[in-house]
């Protein structure tokens, strides 16, 4: 007979899964986000709760409770600890670091799981499923955890993340084609001769030399799909460990997040016009500097000043922020220039592509914390038919995302959705030199008629803009 | 504007079949799983594992196996439940994360992954294992998915509400202003 108690374990972690999903349906919509993010966090304290229960009830946890009740209660408050300090420290300019380092923690601490719970289990009493289920969970985490290792330490700019390894694509594709084949036959292995723990090892090592290999020669203005990407196999990786510990709860919630992650993939992907495949196995794209010169014969060079009269008699002024932005962290000192601009009389608003920086949203977050106001804050789709009546279009640390190119054929960013900021009356684009974006191809954007270059660094520039407007009264 | 309630209905409909399939998915799968962890199959054939393995051992990659732990249906009706629930799982996910606005993008990233911190539950209850097992190594790994599991949990919905009052705050200051 089952238990009352088990029954009602069950039915609690069930209420869990469904706060869970009725969070992540609110999560989608921004009057009741703050709500799904609530209904999650209550969904999480049910679902721990109730494994403490669970174990508390254990005989063999009631023979010897310190050791145990102690590691559970240390761990979590260990965690709790590192957990708050993360989320009220990081700044929102480092925030996809921190998306990436929560995405490999995720995943790490699936392998984890895996890797005890086959350990704890009497060698041989282990199920084919749940031998299975923990290769996959070993193989999944392990690529979440170092890739996302790996992600994050693009972001920080650590010298030895820009390394890429020195081998040609095919030779790369083999490998890990090699690798994966490698752990699969691993899993096999460990079902056939039921060497768990040789095995597993195996499988985590190959799992995470993966990781490292697959996520290496990506990065820049591909970073976004690989952190949406990465945080949709974190939530793989739980519901493999799901099926590892029997939990459907688990399977579940990890499918969930599996399945949000890779709409953002897709999101993110259809906004640069290309494959998950050629994303994640396209490597670099080639750069083509040779007509560069002769593209860029017409460039207009501007100043301070001059930008500041621009704006000063412009009726609807439209700023395009980039990766160049977050970088210069100038996001505060556009959003006090675009106050100016506004008591000038003068409606500013921002235009954001899916892509621009290096997560999904990352601009949205930078300009909320800069005070800027959410319905200021316009999609691709929202503005790009309004770009003709815009007066001055401000462009700063934006490149590919406003190459006209991609409206031609035959260049690495052809088709990709762009902001038509070239139909606008003026355009000012904000940067440090010529030198072209991730796509490695010149914009002719730059030397358009209607455009002009204001050299120097981003967050100086505003500054300048700023005080030269106030000059001109 | 009727129209757009009628299709707003129809996918809250869609979604919530979606949920009640999930639902019923999810008690075919707890009705399968009780037998499965009561200890009777484990412990019937202990030594006839034991043995298996062995000859396993012994003639490495040879019989495939009908000689390992016995694969019962109880186990095949779990497992392939569980397997419904994922499948099902997933659709859910697609339909309820239908159009997010790209102001909602990172949020919704870290959102979604504290919720992974639902490894959590594993993390607390392989401790159970650990400890029948005597297995001091494995509580020391399960101690650390714990830890991790935890700032994973704590961190993401931490960071994910200190973004989402960002934006509200906003809002309500150009409300009263």
């Amino acid at each position: 007979m089952v238990e009352l108690n088990t029954v009602f374990f069950d039915l609690l972690y069930l209420l869990a899964a469904v706060l869970f999903i009725m969070g992540i349906k609110k999560m989608g919509h921004p009057r009741t986000a703050v709500l799904g993010n609530l209904l999650g966090v209550v969904g999480m304290l049910i679902a721990a709760g109730v494994s403490f229960a669970i174990i508390l009830e254990n005989d063999a946890i009631q023979n010897s409770v310190t050791l145990p009740i102690g590691t559970i209660v240390g761990a979590i408050f260990i965690g709790t600890f590192f957990g708050t300090m993360l989320a009220t420290r990081v700044q929102m300019t480092e925030m996809p670091q921190l998306v990436a380092i929560f995405n490999g923690v995720g995943g790490l601490a699936s392998v984890l799981v895996a890797a005890a719970s086959l350990l704890a289990a009497e060698e041989g009493a282990l199920h084919v499923e749940v031998m299975v289920a923990g290769g996959i969970s070993g193989l999944i985490g392990g690529v979440t955890f170092v890739g996302s290792a790996v992600a994050a330490g693009k972001l920080l700019e650590l010298a030895f993340f820009k390394k890429s390894i020195p081998l040609p694509a095919i030779l790369r594709h083999l490998l890990n084609l090699m690798m994966f084949a490698g752990c699969i036959w691993c899993i096999y292995a460990m079902v056939i001769n039921g060497n768990v723990t040789m095995n597993f090892v195996g499988i985590c090592i190959l799992g995470c030399t993966l990781g490292y290999t697959l996520t290496t020669p990506i990065g820049g203005a591909d970073m976004p799909v690989v952190i949406a990407l990465l945080n949709s196999y974190s939530g793989l990786a739980a519901a493999a460990t799901g099926f590892v510990v029997d939990q459907p709860v688990l399977i579940i919630s990890g499918s969930l997040v599996g399945a949000s992650g890779i709409i953002l993939t897709s999101l993110m992907c259809k906004a640069m016009n290309r494959s998950l495949l050629n994303v994640l196995f396209g490597g670099g794209a080639a750069s083509a500097y040779e007509e560069d010169d002769e593209v860029y014969a017409t460039v207009i060079r501007t100043s301070p000043e001059d930008v500041a009269i621009m704006v000063d008699m412009a009726d609807r002024v439209v700023f395009v922020p980039g990766y160049g932005m977050a970088v210069a962290q100038a996001q505060n000192a556009v959003s006090d220039l675009a106050k100016q601009i506004e008591e000038r009389g003068a409606t500013v608003e921002y235009a954001i592509h899916p892509v621009a920086g290096r997560m999904p949203g990352h601009m949205n977050v930078l300009l909320a914390e800069a005070d800027v106001d959410y319905s200021q804050l316009k999609a691709l789709e929202e503005m790009n038919p309004d770009f003709d009546e815009v007066d001055v279009a401000i462009v700063i640390g934006a490149n590919d995302v406003v190459n006209p190119e991609a409206r031609r054929e035959g260049t690495p960013v052809s088709g990709m959705p762009i902001l038509n900021v070239d139909e606008a009356r003026q355009v000012v684009i904000i940067k440090r030199s010529l030198s072209p974006g991730y796509a490695g191809i010149a914009n002719p954007l730059f030397a358009a008629d209607n455009a002009s270059m204001l050299f120097g660094d981003g967050k100086a520039m505003i500054q300048d803009i700023s005080t030269a407007l106030k000059e001109l009264d | 504007m009727k129209e757009q309630t009628n299709t707003k209905a129809s996918r809250w409909l869609k979604g919530w079949g979606l949920c009640v399939m999930l639902l019923a998915g999810l008690l075919v799968a707890q009705e399968n799983t009780n037998p499965t962890t009561d200890p009777s199959p484990g412990e019937i054939a202990p030594t006839d594992q034991v043995e298996a393995t062995e000859n396993e051992a012994e003639n490495l990659g040879g019989i495939e196996t009908n000689e390992n732990p016995a694969f019962t249906i109880d186990r095949y009706e779990a497992l392939m439940a569980g397997g419904a629930v994922f499948v099902v799982s997933v659709f859910v996910g697609f339909e309820v994360i239908t159009k997010v606005p790209q102001t909602l993008h990172t949020p919704l990233m870290s959102g979604s992954n504290a919720i992974s911190g639902i490894t959590i539950v594993g993390a607390i209850l392989v401790v159970d294992d650990c400890v029948t097992a005597n297995n001091k190594f494995a509580l020391f790994l399960a101690g650390l998915a714990i830890a991790l599991a935890m700032v994973n949990v704590v961190g993401g919905f931490g960071v994910t509400h200190r973004m989402l009052s960002m934006f509200s705050s906003k809002k309500k200051k150009k409300k009263t202003a």
